[in-house]
């Protein structure tokens, strides 16, 4: 699953540590989703797209073989 | 920076202090857990002893490791979905590899006569840890954690 995190980031001009503050995790679970390494929990995932103001599908895209 | 920023980073920081520091007490419990059986051990081999003391010692032992069994869980509970992940993970081949470490010995005893003192199923205690702590290496390493790179922003 590939996501649009650092580009929603940049756009909002927003550190990692930052989203991770506001999502409730670490700044090491938020690079590791970033880096597609790990595929967060629907909880997770939502609350990303809170911070961002977007629609979970907009943050999160399926890939082939998902 | 705003105040409610502040408040929030405040308590986002009191929350990871909090967390260190229940880390840090189940880290201390484990170490207890440890002397404790260690010490029971060697009053066992080497002193003489009533039967009943000898049973008491036994499962005295047993308390600062239900501690931190309890204050294990706790944590594993307090952290983040990333980091129960990376704890599934080495459990998941700590337990096996126990398991097989068990099926192992048990058949081997059966083929050959094993010394307790050389080898047992005391023996398998180290290599549970050695397990756990090598599927903590790997799943770190998996996801990125044992990384010590600067933040990626």
């Amino acid at each position: 699953m590939k996501n649009s995190i650092k580009v929603e980031r940049a756009k909002k001009d927003m550190t990692q540590g930052e989203l991770a503050e506001q999502t409730g995790v670490s700044r090491q679970t938020i690079n590791a989703i970033e880096a597609g390494k790990f595929v967060p929990s629907t909880l997770l995932a939502l609350k990303i797209a809170r911070v961002f103001g977007a629609p979970v599908e907009a943050i999160f895209e399926l890939e082939e073989g998902d | 920076m705003p105040h409610c920023f502040t408040k929030t980073v405040d308590s986002y920081e009191s929350a990871n202090v909090n967390l260190t520091a229940q880390n840090n007490g189940t880290a201390t419990w484990a170490l207890v857990s440890l002397v404790a059986w260690l010490a029971s051990r060697i009053y066992l081999m080497e002193f003489d002893y009533p039967k009943p003391l000898g049973y008491s010692i036994a499962l005295l032992t047993l308390v600062p490791f239900l501690v931190f069994l309890f204050r294990f869980f706790k944590a594993v509970r307090s952290v983040d979905e990333l980091e129960r992940q990376v704890q599934l993970e080495a459990l998941a081949l700590a337990f096996p590899l126990t398991v097989l470490g068990l099926l192992l010995l048990s058949l081997l005893q059966m083929v050959a006569p094993l010394n307790a003192e050389n080898w047992s199923y005391r023996h398998l205690l180290p290599m549970v840890f050695i397990a756990y702590l090598f599927g903590l290496m790997l799943a770190k390493r998996r996801y990125g954690l044992s990384e010590t790179a600067a933040e990626n922003d």
